[in-house]
């Protein structure tokens, strides 16, 4: 019956479309034109950002390289903020965090100071945000363009067009070959935070809904194959980065809502948990207490931290032996999170 | 003109109204679509389905499938119907066993080779062989049901979600991940399908419509594609990389294409070892229409050498857990009368070479162990063990052998023929083998050459059991196959010659038709018995290979075989035993699992799952807690005596640091140290234990892949596989003190010219008696130390060269290498036992040979090695073994790989032995029996 329906509508619109055409002078039905391709991307409608970071090989690991950010300005209209103090100023790992909202533009200059010609070039791809293939962060045998990495210093350009709100990776694509080096310790995020503020979170008994300012701290968690690395944002210290390294325990202020950013990557698939929370499986309304990730995919989930040590870690076969977990804990006060090896890298 | 165009939409529109008012049912009639699929087996041996019918709603849509030219195809053809519709396929086997499933959906038709499937949600599902090797290799497709609503979703650029309508896609992709290939397949928007098959460009025009489904059998996949977005569906989540879980999954996703610009867009699996062994290929978007371009075909193979089809566009090799044929050509059986070994291919340059874990239980790498000097994209190799398979196009000519590196003796080989030695042209015609070929550790040599000629014999021997060595009572002749076809060879001085492999090798070797003397007992006995695992051994009630074998060292039969059927215990690699001598914890070196089997009656006592590859097993002699290396990962697990589960991994390497895939380890007698050989990294690690530190990560030499101790406790040696040399560690100062050399004396060119006079030079120069011992020690395997405490020695099984190195260590500062012995083809294991009277011997196993040889390192007990000589040879076979639960069907008393005496006579280990059965009834009397047998010396309780 409803296809009856359908039809009719539809037999009825096409012959409201024909007598349009009793009107119209000059129309064809079949559109000769050729396709016109798009702008290549969309207009920034927000601010630019401007990223200067290196990648260096590190002091405390003789096998991990790390992404180091120099300088980090954000111009608006025709002010230039300067916010690099935001970053930590030690190489990390994970890299910076490029925080942004949707409708932002990004320009990230890449420099090569592991002094180590035997690598090649060092560059980034991003993923989710959009960029030409001028900004893929390849090698020219994958973009047939051109070698995308430093040195010489090269700079790749995002714009995080509306559709884009997320967590997203960027990581080295050209170091050593077509794969790059992205599990030596060249990786990072970018958050894009939708251009609406809203943020769907759950709060231990329903689904609530919160502005992005609502955030107290992001947790970058990068699910690699043998351990958690983790970057913590503390929107309560001036949008502090502080790299939080292996394991790290990772606290919050009781009622604080906190946004989890999970990403693996590697050769691992992970069974992602945290011990007595429920959050919203991305863009659904499923509640769920863990979640299976494969390499580069993303996983983000908004929670309110209650009071108590619960565990975090990763129930998958091979990696429960690793002990790949640790602890979060809703604290009274301000207990700072507690670092874990390779918080505190120095360039080498 | 308008007047025309409202004319025939005002007919149009009639119509409609007509045909609507007309009907009952109109719009939602359930279609049955009928699919005739034909089970074949393609030029290159790999398995798909042909499509020899297909019907939607009675209208014939064969037409849609010209472009697959009545041939298989790798996706099958893609079934599209619309949700509700009916899809029924009838099989016809060709007499190959198969059958058809798709997962999630029950096949309604009763009769055995037609399915019938109603499908009423909307999605892309797999239709597949129900056994998973012969989906791997090709039999698998995708039933694709589209809504009845007809619409679907696409992320816009700069808006977000949007709906479309599925009528305005332009291409459709059908994109399957198998092992580490895409194997694709495009739709175009009349519904005609094109097979792209391997790693294909596919091509769009800008902002057009495209879809695409990814599907996955068998293994974990996460899908990504450059500078795309799409929504997941089910959710308002748009992602770009999206997981593709084990056994059977699917994901499909609409975009338009260059949502962000023109150019080549790569798509690739994101796990990081897919990616490195060739999971990847591009998605080109331009202003105008792209045509997608193909892959190489399985379908396409050329005559040559008066052979038809011998040299294939696609050369699929599957692997497996099987002894010999690791590395398996998919048409292996049907080469084998010509090549002789099923692990070889020909192709021609630019050919695709295919790799496919169909059948393994355990993690490995696909390397390139040998490859032609200065080819491109070689080495070929992954930092990280994984599950999977490989990609790989070979562009320039010659020799390629592929290995495994968790699992060194796995090989497959491909040779890359040069058009220009094909018959016909202006050289002598003959099968490429290249000039120069060189090793993955940088040793180059001239194909006719000794190290390239051995390296072949080896290839030969270890893929072909018929090649290897049976040994009996009497006599034997030994006379292994090489393929009988002219072979293009360099020499040193860049002559090119043609010859005959088989007889070149032959002559080389002199092994047509060689004697093998008869096994004899040593003239003194041993104390107690010793355990060789007979890996490759096949028994009748388990498909997976391998029985641990007891010899009884008075009179030195064969006691027991155990196999352990119930479990499909798979390949058991190495042993130890606790501390009462009660239990073998042996290794399932191509699974997971740590087995535990009682000693005496050979009854399975438990199976712990321990993670991949676990190599060799040792306890820690303070407290008996078991440590198995974990060879397909990065450490070591630790699992507490009587318990049946890890306690937990002992990292071997920094978080996160390239895992060390550690093979042989060693501990000290004091139960302080563990020492890793690193085989990935080149290094070797020194881990405190009652601290728990990673002490020392010490650089050895290539592959370092065993290691041994000095009774001592002050050094240890790992014996470092590719570069063939043993470094020594000294262990207070966590520096490597030396390296010795093992091929000191080996020339791999052999200083030839010509064709090769005179032969292969190993044999006389291990009969050489006196002075120092000739250095030709290839490919180092096990390298354990002996007990004794005046006069330690490192007895080093070379499985290249079939030789044995014994080193004097009475000073570890200053290793002495005192002799060279003949072993068997692929001699492997040794391990050191009492010898009646005073004294040990070392019992070496082969994994190409049928028997075990007995060293005596002092003969007449004077603390000087130079007398070191083979007592014995032992035959690991014997039909009136007393303790047995599987009949041996096939490889007989072969495979030899761990080596275990008990008693258990190492410094740290014995004392503790002896002290635990002093108390009455903790030992069985047969231990007690033995170890009554041990003089004071060997018993050591000072």
């Amino acid at each position: 019956m409803k296809e009856k329906v359908l039809f009719l509508s539809a037999s009825i619109i096409l012959s409201v479309f024909t007598l349009q055409l009793f009107y119209t002078e000059e129309f064809s039905l079949i559109s000769t034109a050729e396709a016109v391709p798009t702008t290549v991307l969309c207009e920034p409608t927000g601010s630019v950002h401007d990223i200067s970071m290196q990648a260096v090989k590190t002091k405390q690991t003789d096998y991990l390289y790390a992404y180091q950010l120099t300088s980090h300005t954000m111009t608006l209209d025709d002010t230039t903020t300067d916010i690099t103090k935001m970053h930590s100023l030690d190489p990390t790992i994970p890299g910076p965090t490029i925080v942004i909202d949707e409708g932002d533009k990004v320009r990230v200059t890449v420099s090569n100071a592991l002094n180590d010609p035997s690598l090649g070039i060092v560059g980034v791809h991003v993923h989710g945000v959009a960029y030409d293939i001028k900004s893929d962060g390849t090698l020219e045998e994958t973009n047939r363009d051109s070698d995308q990495g430093a040195p010489p210093a090269y700079t790749v350009e995002w714009v995080a067009c509306k559709g884009t709100a997320g967590s997203w990776p960027y990581h080295d694509h050209t170091l050593m070959g077509i794969n790059g080096l992205e599990y030596r310790g060249l990786f990072g995020a970018v958050i894009v935070n939708p251009a609406s503020g809203e943020i769907n979170a759950y709060d231990g008994s329903s689904q609530t809904n919160l502005d992005v300012e609502d955030i107290a701290k992001d947790f970058v968690v990068y699910a690699r194959d043998d351990a958690f690395w983790i970057q913590e944002i503390d929107y309560n210290k001036n949008s502090k980065q502080t790299p939080l390294g292996v394991n790290p325990i990772l606290t919050a202020k009781d009622g604080d809502f906190v946004r989890w950013n999970i990403i693996p990557l590697g050769n691992d698939i992970h069974k992602f948990y945290l011990d007595n929370y429920q959050w919203f499986d991305e863009g659904t309304t499923n509640l769920i207490s863990e979640k299976d990730l494969g390499p580069l995919e993303h996983h983000v989930f908004t929670i309110k931290a209650k009071k108590g040590s619960n565990m975090y870690g990763d129930d998958a076969i091979n990696l429960k032996f690793k002990k790949m977990f640790s602890e979060f804990e809703g604290t009274n006060g301000n207990k700072p999170s507690k670092a874990g090896l390779f918080a505190n890298l120095k360039e080498q | 003109m308008t007047r025309n165009n409202l004319f025939i939409g005002a007919i149009i529109a009639a119509a409609m109204l007509l045909v609507t008012v007309s009907s009952d049912n109109f719009a939602y009639a359930s279609v049955t679509h009928e699919v005739e699929l034909s089970a074949e087996t393609t030029v290159n041996g790999q398995l798909a389905y042909t499509v020899t019918g297909y019907s939607s709603d009675g209208l014939d849509q064969m037409s849609k499938f010209t472009a697959f030219d009545g041939k298989p195809s790798i996706p099958g053809p893609t079934i599209t119907i619309d949700q509700g519709d009916t899809v029924q396929i009838t099989l016809v086997n060709n007499g190959l066993p198969v059958e058809l499933d798709v997962p999630g959906i029950a096949d309604t038709n009763p009769n055995v080779d037609i399915y019938e499937f109603q499908i009423d949600t909307p999605g892309t599902y797999i239709y597949q062989d129900k056994n998973t090797p012969n989906a791997l290799l090709g039999m698998f497709g995708i039933i694709l049901v589209n809504p009845t609503d007809g619409i679907l979703q696409y992320v816009e650029q700069n808006v977000g979600i949007v709906d479309d309508d599925i009528s305005n896609v332009k291409k459709d992709f059908v994109m399957a991940m198998i092992g580490s290939t895409f194997w694709g397949q495009e739709i175009d928007s009349d519904g005609n399908q094109t097979p792209l098959w391997i790693n294909p460009l596919l091509g769009a025009k800008q902002n057009d419509l495209v879809r695409f489904h990814i599907l996955s059998i068998g293994m974990d996949h996460t899908f990504h594609l450059h500078a795309h977005k799409w929504v997941d569906p089910g959710t308002t989540s748009i992602i770009d990389a999206k997981l593709l879980q084990s056994d059977s999954s699917t994901h499909s996703f609409a975009v338009k294409a260059g949502e962000s610009g023109v150019g080549f867009w790569q798509y690739h699996c994101h796990i990081f070892a897919h990616m490195e062994s060739g999971m990847h290929g591009s998605f080109q978007v331009g202003i105008n229409d792209v045509a997608s371009i193909p892959g190489k075909s399985p379908n396409v193979a050329h005559d040559a050498f008066g052979i038809p089809n011998v040299a294939v566009d696609v050369a699929t090799f599957t692997v497996s857990d099987e002894p010999g044929t690791w590395f398996k050509s998919a048409r292996g059986e049907a080469l084998a009368p010509i090549t002789v070994s099923e692990s070889l291919e020909v192709v021609l340059p630019d050919s695709d070479v295919n790799f496919i874990m169909t059948d393994t239980s355990t993690r490995h790498t696909i390397t390139s162990l040998i490859y032609p000097e200065g080819a491109t994209h070689m080495p070929f190799d992954q930092v990280a063990s994984y599950s999977g398979g490989a990609t790989i196009k070979l562009h320039d000519p010659g020799l390629y052998v592929f290995s495994c590196k968790v699992h060194p003796y796995m090989f497959g080989t491909v040779i890359v023929q040069d058009p220009l030695d094909l018959p016909g042209g202006e050289n002598e015609p003959g099968i490429t083998l290249g000039e120069k070929i060189t090793t993955i550790n940088g040793i180059a040599v001239p194909t006719a050459s000794d190290l390239a000629l051995r390296l072949l014999k080896v290839f030969f021997v270890a893929t072909t059991p018929d090649n290897w060595q049976t040994f009996a009572t009497t006599d034997t002749t030994w006379n292994p196959q090489y393929p009988a076809l002219p072979v293009v060879v360099y020499t040193n001085d860049g002559t090119r010659l043609v010859v005959n492999l088989s007889d070149t090798m032959h002559g080389y070797f002199g092994d047509e038709n060689q004697t093998l003397q008869a096994v004899s007992d040593p003239e003194i006995s041993g104390v107690g018995e010793v355990w060789i695992d007979t890996q490759f051994e096949h028994t009748q009630n388990k498909a997976k290979p391998g029985t641990a074998t007891a010899v009884n060292t008075a009179d030195w039969t064969v006691t027991k075989k155990v196999a352990l059927p119930e479990i499909n215990m798979n390949n058991p690699h190495n042993m130890w035993t606790d501390r009462n001598q009660s239990v073998i914890y042996q290794t399932e070196w191509f699974g997971t699992d740590l087995t535990v089997f009682d000693r005496e009656s050979g009854e399975l006592v438990d199976r712990i799952h321990v993670g991949d590859s676990p190599a060799h097993v040792m306890t820690r002699a303070d407290n008996d807690d078991i440590h198995v290396t974990l060879n397909g990962e990065n450490g070591v697990v630790e699992i507490l005596p009587g318990t049946d589960s890890v306690n937990r991994i002992i990292p071997t390497q920094g978080p996160d640091g390239d895992p060390t895939h550690p093979h042989a380890h060693w501990m000290s007698s004091d139960g302080k140290f563990m020492v890793t050989p690193n085989v990935f990294t080149d290094d070797s690690t020194l881990l405190h234990y009652p601290q728990g530190k990673l002490m020392a990560k010490i650089n050895v030499g290539s592959h370092p892949i065993a290691t041994g101790m000095t009774p001592d406790d002050s050094h240890y040696v790992t014996a470092n596989f590719l570069d063939s040399t043993l470094s020594v560690i000294s262990i207070d100062d966590k520096t490597k003190v030396t390296d010795i050399a093992l091929l000191a004396d080996y020339v791999p060119t052999g200083g030839l010219t010509g064709l090769i006079p005179g032969g292969d030079p190993l044999p006389s120069l291990l009969g050489s008696p006196e002075g120092a011992p000739i250095m030709i020690g290839a490919l180092p395997i096990q390298t354990p130390i002996s007990p004794s405490l005046d006069a330690p020695a490192i007895v080093t099984a070379n499985t290249l060269s079939g030789t044995l190195t014994i080193v004097d260590m009475k000073d570890p500062s200053n290793p002495v290498p005192v002799k060279t012995l003949a072993c068997d083809p692929g001699c492997h294991g040794v391990n050191f036992g009492a010898k009646e009277g005073d004294g040990y011997y070392a019992y070496v196993s082969s994994k190409f040979s049928n028997r075990m040889l007995v060293v005596d390192m002092d003969p007449n007990n004077d603390n000087n090695l130079d007398d070191a000589r083979i007592a014995g040879s032992i035959l690991l076979v014997d039909p009136t073994v007393s303790v047995s639960d599987d009949v041996i069907v096939s490889n007989p008393g072969m495979g030899g790989q761990g080596v275990l005496a008990i008693p258990n006579i190492y410094q740290g280990w014995i004392q503790k032995t002896i002290v635990e059965c002093n108390s009455p009834d903790a030992c069985s009397d047969e231990i007690n029996g033995y170890l009554a047998n041990l003089t004071d010396e060997q018993k050591n309780l000072n």
